[in-house]
């Protein structure tokens, strides 16, 4: 009877475990089995890591040795951690996905043998077990062409991200050309909202019907909406503004997620309960008795707020993205934004720090 | 007293007259809701701003400010709705219901439309001013660091009908200095 005994991120506690005892050593332990590389140097000199098939993973320190591979799923934590900085509830056996330890039940997806049916864990199922990797790629390769896009939507209203189901298809070698071509299919609309990031597919036919097809191409970084807008307006427009979409491409990366908001107290758009982003807010405002006391307030906290250099975003907008003109305090925060340099960009509908 | 019941005492008669009904009342905003058209009535303590918005009833969001400015621009009067204390509002409200806008509450379609139209062109020239200004910023920013090529990169985004003569003449020395 051999037992470890192990600190959450995989040390061993020496003194109980039964490798005090002196036995042959099993070097399949934490981690579901992962292997520990030790010893494998004469004079005792190891490097004391798990072999997690993908990735190197150091117990000392609590991280893997490589970057995971699927950071753009797992968004939330550093590259480099291991099983959600979670060791107590979760492991992570291939180095590529965090999972509940040994545990399986009945699918919720067909084709994808995993435990809970959320997007992730079909990505664990595919690429921890090759058996299971082989049957999910055989599936799917079976499937109609509607079953793909009801698999690949399944995965989506799991949460999955578009770039990581279509980074997995292309790179497995097991899907036959069709399928891989069928998932691109299916996640290309899913895919440009995301890369585009617009508020709503009202939105973006509202840009694309407004600004024509140029402008709107500006907000969009990446070649499949050149070619998805080209059934909008003719093509030839939008080769143009090929140069354009790669300047702007980091402007728009940097309003994936909401931010601070300006208002016009009492408007329709600062009450309207649709349309705003994960992070959107308004700037937090106390009476101080007098409207002198309280600009004083006001501009003190939206200079602080631009002391972080985010864009700040302006909800008193027209239909078509201009800025509705108006006094008071929202004019007066324009003004010091634009006084301090800051650039209004009617494609975010919002102003972006100086250079 | 409480500024939307403050307007419902002094206005309430008219809302009545239009059948306009209240959809939202707080203590400092009124929404009232006609077959054709919605209005926001809002006081700001804050600020101490008072505001009016218009529009058509339907599912759009944003309504048009009637300010002091549209007032002279589009309804071609001298009333003043906004920097002005509470009391005047409310009166030149009153005023501005039973003259200027009785068109729009008996539902003129083709005014409300003038009115949206009017509103959007004001938002776009304030909206392409500011950009003008933003990017005569960058320009001179530019030209102080002797930066021909980029202070022409940037005035070629402006349409030269906009640029100031000091601009046009920059224009040109930048061109013979590149």
């Amino acid at each position: 009877m051999e037992t470890e005994n192990y600190y959450p991120f995989g040390l061993t506690q020496a003194g109980i475990s039964s490798q005090a005892a002196g036995k042959m050593e099993n070097n399949l332990k934490f981690n579901n089995g992962n292997e520990l590389q030790s010893n494998e140097f004469s004079g005792g000199v190891s490097l004391n890591w798990y072999d997690a098939g993908h990735r190197s993973y150091d117990p000392q320190i609590g991280r893997f040795l490589q970057l995971d591979m699927f950071s753009d799923i797992s968004y939330d934590f550093t590259p480099y951690a291991f099983a959600n900085d979670n060791p107590m509830n979760f492991n992570d056996p291939s180095g590529l996905e965090t999972g509940k330890p040994a545990k399986t039940d009945s699918t919720t997806t067909p084709g994808f043998e995993n435990s809970k049916g959320g997007a992730s864990n079909v990505l664990t199922g595919i690429t921890v077990n090759s058996t299971r990797r082989y049957t999910v790629a055989q599936n799917l390769n079976s499937y109609t062409p509607d079953q793909i896009d009801w698999a690949v939507q399944s995965l989506l209203d799991n949460g999955a991200r578009p770039e990581a189901i279509r980074n997995w298809a292309l790179n497995n070698d097991l899907l036959n050309s069709e399928t891989v071509e069928r998932i691109y299919s299916a996640t290309e609309p899913w895919s440009i909202k995301y890369r585009a990031n617009l508020r709503s597919w009202d939105d973006a036919a509202r840009k694309v019907a407004e600004f024509g097809v140029n402008a709107a191409a500006l907000l969009i970084p990446g070649s499949e909406l050149v070619e998805v807008l080209a059934e909008f307006r003719e093509a030839d427009a939008l080769a143009e503004g090929a140069e354009a979409i790669e300047e702007t491409a980091e402007t728009v990366q940097s309003s994936e997620e909401g931010g601070l908001n300006l208002f016009k107290h009492n408007s329709a758009q600062a009450k309207n309960a649709t349309g705003w982003k994960s992070g959107d807010r308004f700037l937090k405002m106390f009476d101080k008795g007098s409207p002198k006391l309280n600009w004083k307030q006001n501009s003190g906290f939206l200079r602080r707020e631009m002391g972080a250099g985010k864009t700040i975003f302006d909800s008193y907008l027209k239909v078509d993205g201009t800025l509705q003109e108006t006094g008071g305090f929202l004019n007066a925060e324009r003004s010091l934004l634009q006084s301090r340099g800051w650039n209004f960009n009617q494609f975010l509908g919002g102003w972006t720090p100086p250079n | 007293m409480i500024f939307s019941q403050l307007v419902l005492a002094r206005a309430g008669f008219i809302f009545q007259k239009y059948n306009l009904k209240i959809i939202e009342q707080q203590d400092n905003s009124l929404k009232l809701q006609s077959e054709y058209l919605v209005i926001i009535i809002a006081h700001n303590q804050l600020e101490n701003s008072n505001t009016l918005w218009l529009g058509r009833n339907d599912k759009k969001i944003d309504k048009v400010e009637i300010d002091n400015e549209t007032l002279k621009s589009f309804f071609d009067s001298n009333l003043k709705l906004s920097q002005v204390p509470i009391e005047t509002f409310i009166n030149n409200l009153v005023v501005f219901f039973e003259n200027e806008a009785q068109p729009l509450l008996n539902g003129d379609i083709n005014l409300i439309n003038e009115l949206e139209k009017f509103d959007l062109e004001r938002s776009r020239k304030y909206t392409h001013d500011l950009l003008v200004s933003q990017n005569l910023a960058a320009a001179n920013k530019a030209w102080e660091t002797s930066n021909y090529k980029e202070f022409i990169k940037i005035l070629d985004q402006i349409d030269k009908d906009d640029l100031p003569s000091s601009y046009r003449l920059k224009y040109k020395i930048a061109h013979q200095n590149v």
